[in-house]
């Protein structure tokens, strides 16, 4: 108020000035000279006030020239049309200085909001990247709230009214903002900014309530709020980004934990079982009834071997020794040392012209061991071991005929403690499928299965001849 | 007074009500700027013209007297009584005007009558007439002054026509950037307008006070009986002095009843009767002066030389921002006609652009804007001066007031429940001063007169053939059209695609299936998960609350059928009235709007003249997006287009 008097009164004192000394100077200085005195005021009222000022300075200028120096003095008569001229020049005057003064002053206001705009957006980059991603997220949001009013970026739906809500799945779907002060059911209370730039998926979404003084938000400052919303979207994806970081740590170290465990695991039962084992042994001799217990603890044993076998895939330290090997002597040993259950046959149709194959015979006994007794689990009657030579590889399948494996399971079934569903009269660990594959890729065989002629499932290692 | 309650208790937020002394002073010096431009700049030309019809001859006391006391009189009975009194009262809510009180009559009469729908639309048309004569003969007539500033007499005609040219093509180009920004200098302006013209006349009384016998009546009625025919003409130019009292309840709406009655009562009323009076008696001097010197009395430019010489200059600026004040309040009050009239469906609808955020009812219409400069330009080339447009001016206001008076009578008798011979009895007295006036203003078709009729003829013709055309085109549409509850049966009965989302479709008909809504079946051969059938209604009252607007109905799982009522000043937004209610729009997969675009086709079996269908063809092309006039916004709408033979 006080800005706006005495950009008024300074130019009309600056008319009043102009008045006495050119009155008193009219005799020695002239008419023309006078006149041009009179731009000062005007100058001075647009450049400073305005339009306004401008206006008031020029009109009064025109009417104290006309009345105070023009004859008749001290009257408001116009003479001719050169009086006319004098009042349109003054008038033009503070039009044209207003004006540039305006414009001068509009960009420079310009230029301060945009300063002003960048140096919140810098600050709210620096409140992002300050600390933990959650703690910084909620100071760059209070800080936001605290110059714009309430900003809620939790997603939450409680205290919108039924148009908010509205407005706000518009916004979700579409990435467009919503709401108050855009184009979007302005009638909202609230305002609805996508946190992430358009087009990509849902959006999370940064709700802005209206102002509390009742006005309207201008299209300029929604449009900077986009750019705001658009940061803490990126503060809302640190976030994100920290949570998985932390859920894939989580998962290492429980995955690193397990494999300790069942290599201690496997170790401490070890010692105990082999003298177990042993008694047994030297009781079956003497007495049939302990050979039950005997398979028993063999089929345990094996079991705990199974299990070193996996910890140590885990952990990579399988070294595996290539030797020249023949698979009917391998296919002999495997058949010795499992137990085949009443009711079931175990044999091998493999040609005797095979080339020897490249393996580690330890692994593949195992491998070998571990088929079989997978394949005696499942057959109804008989199992066979068969091979044969193609593309210059061996392929070597044990098969039975048992149900079989389900064509959706099948990529499954070698993971570790993988169990096909339905009715399994198997009792196995869950760990022998698994093994095979990792004493297999270990030695640089492939290991797939596929249905077999006599209705089970077959499992085929191609190796190196 | 008898009046239905409803009619004033029932004034909402949108009318200011009760308001206390500081806010009431400012609500009136709002209205002074506002209202009584164009009324309050009539003393420029009004007793100059009407004594020019008599001035043949010389001038007497005898006619400057009449004339006068024919002024007062038409102040006395036609603004302050049947105006400011009387029709102040028959609000629609709040809210004034030719439009609104044709509303309220159609709503009063169950909107059977065809006379409300014919009385309104003839209002309007002949409200555009007002609209650019009036900028063009109250500009023109202050800068006429300019001629009797002394230094200035030589003024050529070319240069009053080009500086009055220069101030009103200024005038419109500016309307694009609206004028919240200088609004509030009206009133002051105007406030000093008045006490300047008012102690004008005041000077003039007192150097002859006997000019206050014009308060006589018998000096009218004799003026009237002594001079036959001629006596109609002036009484035609004496009408001068009261137009623009239509504004005083056009802008009821924005101002409220209290501040225009409060300043027209004590404000305006005295200072224009001072100055009428103030004129007067300057003619009586001047008549003295005359005879002095044994000549005859000959008309002159009386309001510009009441001022000394030496304040002559500062008048005539004064004049000039008055009489753009004025003419600011005809041109809004030309788009907010024009914005009422798309509402009540009587036009196309045009481009509407708000002029400030803020504000709501800022608006600018390009369209009427460049329409009126056009008409205005037309209107300076062809008459020239203040005088010769004069003429034309009267019939364009005694009409639009023998149309609200006709309305007045109609909602005395429907909405107010008078005895229909009671209202009549009072109604007469002032409908047979109105025809009176028409009938006078009628002599001078041939001068000017013309012109308001010309425009008015032509905006009518646009309006018929709307009115018509839209009808029509809606009979067309529902013959052709599938019944929508069948379709809804066979819908479910064999469901098509059913895919995530809300459609919209904007309808004209909810009975019919929507074309689009057919389209979209035909052709992507998919249904919306809710589908919303959707009709926009303007109702006859000015507001409807935000929580009464949607009506819905459910047909069936997917199908809704949705009524949106707004009044004919309420902003459209459908997309908020929507989603108001609970869960309509927050379904998952967006909400999509569909628009049929219809295309008019020459029928083969025409059912109006082949040049009313091209007209309302080119209407129809022409008017605005829809969907913007719904607020929708333009990447959600899908328009679909369909044809329609007229």
């Amino acid at each position: 108020m006080w800005r706006v008097l005495t950009s008024y009164a300074v130019p009309l004192l600056g008319v009043a000035l102009v008045t006495w000394i050119t009155s008193t100077m009219l005799a020695q200085w002239g008419l023309a000279s006078a006149a041009l005195l009179f731009l000062l005021p005007v100058l001075l009222g647009a450049a400073r006030g305005g339009l306004g000022p401008g206006l008031v300075a020029a009109l009064a200028g025109a009417g104290a020239y006309n009345f105070f120096l023009l004859p008749p003095y001290f009257s408001f008569r116009v003479h001719g049309p050169e009086n006319a001229v004098s009042v349109l020049v003054l008038v033009l005057v503070a039009f044209v200085t207003s004006r540039l003064a305006t414009r001068l002053r509009a960009r420079e206001e310009e230029a301060n909001a945009r300063a002003a705009i960048s140096e919140e957006l810098a600050q709210i980059s620096r409140l992002l990247a300050k600390g933990a991603p959650v703690e910084a997220l909620e100071r760059a949001r209070s800080y936001v709230a605290g110059i714009y009013g309430p900003v809620r970026i939790d997603g939450a739906q409680d205290g919108f009214s039924s148009l908010d809500q509205a407005a706000a799945a518009w916004a979700m779907h579409n990435g467009d903002a919503t709401g108050h002060g855009t184009g979007v059911m302005a009638a909202a209370e609230w305002t609805f900014l996508p946190l992430s730039p358009k087009g990509r998926g849902a959006h999370a979404l940064m709700a802005l309530a209206r102002p509390a003084d009742g006005h309207t938000r201008p299209m300029v400052q929604i449009e900077h709020m986009q750019q705001v919303a658009l940061l803490l979207g990126q503060g809302c994806d640190r976030i994100a980004l920290e949570e998985e970081r932390r859920a894939r740590e989580t998962l290492a170290e429980s995955d690193r934990l397990r494999r300790t465990f069942l290599a201690s695991l496997a170790h401490d039962f070890r010692t105990p079982l082999t003298v177990i084992t042993g008694q047994l042994e030297a009781l079956a001799t003497r007495s049939p009834e302990a050979g039950e217990a005997l398979n028993a603890a063999r089929r345990l044993e094996r079991t705990m071997s199974d299990l070193i076998a996996a910890a140590r895939i885990e952990e990579g330290s399988l070294r595996p020794q290539a030797e020249s090997l023949d698979l009917i002597d391998a296919a002999d040993a495997a058949f010795g040392a499992v137990a085949v259950p009443a009711g079931l046959s175990l044999g091998h149709a493999i040609p005797a012209d095979l080339p020897f194959v490249q393996a580690d015979a330890v692994l593949l006994h195992h491998v070998l061991i571990n088929l079989i007794d997978n394949a005696l689990g499942h057959a109804a009657s008989r199992v066979m071991l068969g091979a044969a030579l193609s593309d210059g590889q061996v392929a070597l399948w044990v098969e039975d005929d048992g149900p079989g494996v389900p064509l959706d399971q099948r990529a499954r079934i070698f993971e570790r403690f993988a169990r096909i569903e339905g009715g399994d009269r198997a009792q196995g660990s869950g760990l022998g499928l698994a093994i095979v594959r990792g004493f297999a890729e270990a030695m640089g065989m492939q290991v797939s299965i596929e249905g077999s002629p006599l209705g089970g499932a077959r499992f085929i290692l191609r190796m190196a001849a | 007074m008898l009046m239905n309650a409803s009619s004033t208790s029932e004034n909402s937020a949108h009318n200011p009500g009760h308001h206390g002394p500081s806010s009431l002073f400012a609500l009136t010096l709002g209205a002074i700027g506002v209202v009584y431009g164009d009324i309050g700049t009539s003393p420029l030309y009004a007793f100059r013209e009407a004594l020019a019809q008599t001035a043949q001859g010389g001038i007497d006391r005898g006619e400057i007297l009449g004339v006068l006391a024919l002024a007062l009189w038409a102040l006395i009975i036609v603004v302050t009584m049947k105006y400011v009194i009387f029709l102040s009262r028959m609000d629609n809510h709040g809210e004034g005007g030719v439009l609104s009180l044709m509303a309220l009559a159609r709503r009063a009469t169950g909107g059977k009558w065809l006379i409300v729908l014919l009385l309104g639309a003839t209002g309007a048309a002949l409200f555009y007439g007002d609209a650019i004569i009036t900028p063009a003969l109250s500009v023109l007539s202050a800068i006429e002054g300019m001629k009797t500033v002394p230094g200035l007499e030589s003024m050529s005609e070319p240069v009053i026509l080009g500086l009055s040219l220069t101030i009103l093509i200024g005038l419109f180009a500016l309307q694009v950037r609206g004028t919240a920004s200088v609004a509030g200098l009206f009133g002051p302006v105007c406030a000093f307008w008045f006490v300047a013209i008012g102690a004008l006349g005041l000077w003039h009384i007192v150097e002859a006070p006997d000019v206050l016998s014009a308060f006589n009546p018998m000096w009218a009625v004799n003026f009237m009986l002594g001079h036959g025919v001629a006596g109609l003409f002036v009484l035609g130019a004496v009408f001068l002095t009261v137009t623009g009292a239509e504004a005083l309840i056009a802008d009821m709406g924005h101002f409220g009843r209290q501040p225009i009655q409060l300043g027209w009562l004590t404000f305006v009323w005295p200072a224009l009767t001072l100055n009428y009076l103030g004129q007067g008696a300057l003619a009586l001097k001047a008549l003295a002066q005359a005879q002095a010197h044994g000549q005859l009395l000959q008309n002159a430019d009386w309001f510009f030389l009441m001022a000394p010489d030496s304040l002559r200059a500062p008048l005539v600026v004064l004049a000039t921002m008055a009489t753009i004040i004025a003419s600011q309040a005809v041109i809004t009050g030309a788009y907010s006609l024009t914005q009422q009239a798309i509402a009540l469906g009587l036009m196309p609808r045009l481009v509407i652009r708000q002029t400030s955020a803020a504000q709501i009812g800022q608006i600018y219409m390009p369209g009427v804007n460049w329409m009126l400069l056009l008409g205005v330009i037309c209107l300076v080339f062809a008459f020239r001066s203040s005088s010769a447009m004069a003429a034309a001016y009267g019939i364009a206001v005694t009409g639009t007031m023998v149309v609200t008076t006709c309305l007045a009578f109609i909602i005395a008798w429907k909405f107010w429940g008078w005895n229909p011979l009671g209202s009549a009895l009072l109604i007469a007295p002032f409908l047979a001063l109105d025809i009176f006036f028409f009938g006078a203003n009628v002599l001078r078709v041939a001068e000017g007169g013309w012109v308001p009729l010309m425009v008015a003829g032509i905006i009518g013709v646009v309006i018929a053939t709307w009115l018509r055309g839209r009808k029509m085109a809606l009979q067309r549409a529902s013959e052709q059209g599938v019944a929508l509850d069948e379709l809804v049966k066979a819908l479910t009965a064999r469901p098509p695609l059913v895919v995530e989302g809300t459609a919209v479709f904007l309808t004209q008909d909810a009975s019919v299936a929507p074309s689009a809504l057919l389209h979209n079946l035909k052709h992507n051969k998919a249904l919306h998960r809710t589908n919303i059938m959707l009709t926009v209604e303007t109702q006859t009252t000015p507001y409807v609350d935000p929580e009464n607007r949607l009506c819905l109905e459910r047909l069936d799982e997917r199908f809704l059928r949705a009524k949106l009522r707004y009044g004919y000043m309420d902003k459209i937004d459908v997309p908020s009235d929507l989603a108001r209610e609970k869960g309509l729009l927050t379904g998952t997969g967006g909400t999509s709007f569909f628009v049929g675009r219809s295309a008019i086709r020459f029928g083969s079996r025409p059912c109006m003249p082949r040049i009313m269908v091209l007209l309302y063809q080119f209407l129809h092309r022409n008017a605005s997006d829809p969907t913007a006039f719904f607020a929708i916004p333009p990447n959600r709408v899908v328009e679909l287009g369909t044809q329609i033979e007229l």
